[in-house]
């Protein structure tokens, strides 16, 4: 960084009124995040009844930040010495409440007093890392922003990070509590640990045994699988061919995958409900079947062409000229080589089937061949309560999230090849 | 949840009455209920006749919501589309730094993408629910809200901010949100692939030539984005002008978030009239043809 860089000022004083405010400014804002996440956090898993002291939060801040500001060598505060100013002001801070930490309606030993003081080191040592190699005697320009940065990647944190896992969270924990449970204190989002197993797992029990989830795993599982045999049989085929072979309308062909792609589902469910209903296909495992692979073609067939086109033609030639046939050179040279596309392929079909919720909901009305999707509206419709429905969702979910993050790598490569509808 | 006429299926009733004379039961049937009934029809079938009328279209221009539709489409679209693009601008830019975890966050960012649209929808219904969903109960708690707020079922609600009063449509407000949130993974992805590709010389020359964090951004990132983000907009407008699952599973289409989309279904489905139900879909079809000229036109080959 630039700040760095320029030696000059490391002679200069460390430190200057300007300087002293701006870490102020800085612990003030560090504080208010810490506390205030403390507090939710003591309310959601904790089930305490909490306010934010945002105030106080802010005041207590803004002291340790002025503190850091002023004890700085050479732009930096030491380890030790944060240390100290976050203990310091939490022993204050638990002597001005006299032992329950300001926020907390009742005496909780790890939510209060340990919490408040894990909250406060936190705040310390964020900023000091805020601060850290800032040039606090002159506060410039670039200075200010630097730090306005720094307290926007930190904000920025929290906030991806709790609208990310928050949702995923809540359905979990939702399947694992009874509406009483709910009604009697909404907020409080743990676990109760003191019942039994059992009673604990009952949406799973009841999601699984009584309504036939197990059996509607499997055809979700069947009807991905096969959609995914599906799709590469035929992608591989098409994506060779749009990329190697010669034909007139080539290039019309290649783009008009493109097009397919962007066509929106609504319109096709109905012209194919029409004509399924006539052909007896409707309701049946085998129409979902033509109607999957025939959506996800086209992601395959895009994201397929972009991989054979990074591939040598050489050593195809070179097959060619040694008597392979067109599909020995496929099986042999091409598949071996494009093994990470073909993976990455499968696994967005396999998400994309495992997924699809329209035509699994307006094509399917018997329940013995339901998909996961068209089960869980199936359980919605029938006004079980709400830990069944959200013990389902997490039986949807679990499965790809699994694959997910085993296969991560292939993922993301996959997508930013293929760009992925959604 | 209110009560939906699911499963598209078509709700037909016939009342058939029968009279059963003195020859019926002189042929040895006591029971009229013994015998099933037979039922038989005949009707041209209307995939294959050749008989066409501009009826359906008139149907659907004449239903009173296709303006409102069409404008709530729009809505949707544009702020959804917006709204996505710019958290994953931001969320591309916090993890483009190398640090531990980062790949274990990328991943993490990926999940509202990668879940199943039934299972999020759900969640999010029930998040925001104003009986014992969590967001109402936390905001109640902490003085946010006065009082708990039903996110999916309220059409408008009423501002008052800076002494301006206004009315916020605050169900198709929710549902952008759930877009933004759901798909910025997407655009997180290839706009971190896009910085990954900015030569770092450029960041170091600025540096030597003492420009701000600030600067550097709008003059060097941004202009380096301009090409992605453009393909990344037309792309997700177009999807999301597209999109159905998601509105249709938080709210039906129900408390002005109808958009074209749900008014196709609505017409083949839920009021059982296939014919205005395609007509809209053609509608639906010829406004995104516009779109997808413009797609071809403008995104760079091979984007």
């Amino acid at each position: 960084m630039a700040v760095a860089k320029d030696l000059t000022a490391r002679r200069a004083p460390s430190r200057s009124p300007a300087g002293i405010l701006t870490a102020a400014v800085m612990g003030a804002l560090a504080g208010g995040l810490t506390i205030t996440l403390w507090t939710i956090s003591a309310t959601i898993f904790g089930g305490l009844d909490t306010t934010i002291p945002l105030g106080w939060a802010l005041l207590t801040g803004a002291a340790i930040g002025a503190a850091i500001g002023t004890l700085r060598r050479e732009r930096q505060t030491d380890w030790g010495t944060t240390l100290i100013i976050g203990l310091a002001a939490a022993l204050l801070w638990l002597l001005a409440s006299a032992g329950k930490p300001l926020g907390l309606t009742t005496f909780h030993l790890f939510w209060g007093p340990i919490a408040s003081l894990l909250a406060l080191l936190a705040a310390a040592h964020l900023t000091r890392y805020g601060l850290r190699d800032l040039q606090l005697a002159a506060v410039g320009r670039t200075q200010l922003e630097i730090l306005l940065l720094r307290i926007l990647r930190a904000v920025g944190f929290v906030f991806f990070l709790s609208v990310v896992i928050f949702p995923f969270y809540f359905m979990l924990i939702s399947s694992l509590k009874s509406r009483a449970e709910v009604l009697q204190n909404p907020t409080f989002l743990g676990i109760d640990l003191s019942k039994k197993l059992v009673d604990l797992f009952v949406g799973y029990r009841e999601v699984l045994v009584t309504f036939n989830f197990w059996r509607l795993i499997l055809n979700s599982t069947f009807v991905a699988i096969v959609t995914v045999i599906v799709t590469l049989g035929l992608s591989i085929l098409g994506a060779y061919a749009v990329t190697r072979l010669k034909f007139p309308g080539r290039s019309l062909l290649s783009r008009s995958i493109l097009l397919i792609y962007m066509f929106p589902a609504i319109v096709l469910v109905i012209p194919l409900y029409s004509v399924f209903t006539q052909l007896g296909l409707r309701d049946t495992l085998p129409g979902l079947l033509i109607v999957y692979p025939a959506t996800t073609l086209p992601v395959a067939l895009y994201m397929l062409r972009s991989y054979f086109q990074t591939l040598p033609k050489d050593l195809e030639e070179a097959g060619m000229i040694d008597g392979c046939s067109r599909l020995g050179v496929i099986w042999r040279i091409t598949l071996p080589l494009s093994l990470p596309a073909l993976a990455s392929v499968g696994l967005y079909v396999f998400m994309i089937a495992w997924n699809e919720f329209l035509f699994a909901f307006m094509f399917l009305d018997s329940p013995e061949i339901f998909t996961l999707s068209r089960g869980m509206v199936a359980l919605d419709s029938q006004e079980v309560p709400r830990q069944f429905l959200m013990a389902g969702a997490v039986i949807v979910t679990v499965p790809i999230m699994v694959l997910f993050f085993w296969f991560e790598k292939y993922l993301v490569g996959g997508l930013t090849a293929g760009s992925v509808k959604g | 949840m209110q009560p939906r006429h699911l499963g598209g299926r078509l709700p037909e009733n016939l009342e058939l009455s029968f009279e059963a004379t003195q020859t019926y039961f002189d042929n040895g049937q006591a029971d009229p209920k013994e015998s099933k009934p037979i039922l038989q029809g005949k009707a041209p079938n209307i995939l294959t006749n050749l008989t066409f009328s501009l009826e359906n279209f008139a149907t659907v221009f004449r239903s009173s919501d296709f303006w409102p539709s069409f404008r709530v489409t729009l809505y949707y679209t544009i702020f959804g589309t917006i709204g996505a693009i710019l958290l994953g601008l931001f969320a591309a830019q916090l993890l483009n730094v190398q640090f531990p975890g980062q790949g274990l966050l990328r991943g993490l960012f990926l999940f509202p993408y990668v879940a199943p649209v039934i299972a999020v929808a759900f969640t999010w219904a029930f998040l925001l629910d104003p009986l014992s969903g969590a967001v109402n109960a936390l905001g109640v708690r902490y003085g946010i809200l006065q009082a708990p707020i039903n996110f999916l079922g309220q059409r408008n609600i009423p501002i008052h901010l800076a002494g301006l009063d206004f009315r916020l449509p605050l169900a198709l407000t929710a549902i952008i949100f759930f877009e933004a949130w759901r798909y910025f993974p997407f655009s997180f992805l290839f706009i971190l692939a896009r910085f990954q590709a900015i030569p770092r010389d450029m960041y170091e020359a600025a540096d030597v030539d003492g420009a701000s964090p600030l600067q550097q951004f709008w003059f060097i990132t941004l202009p380096q984005l301009a090409g992605i983000l453009s393909t990344l907009f037309l792309l997700r407008f177009i999807w999301t002008f597209n999109k159905f699952d998601d509105i249709f599973l938080l709210t039906g289409g129900a408390s002005g978030t109808k958009t074209l989309t749900v008014q196709v279904f609505d017409h083949a489905f839920e009021l059982a009239d296939i014919g205005a139900g395609a007509a809209a879909a053609v509608i639906l079809f010829a406004i995104l043809t516009i779109f997808l000229i413009f797609y071809f036109r403008y995104a760079p080959e091979g984007e």
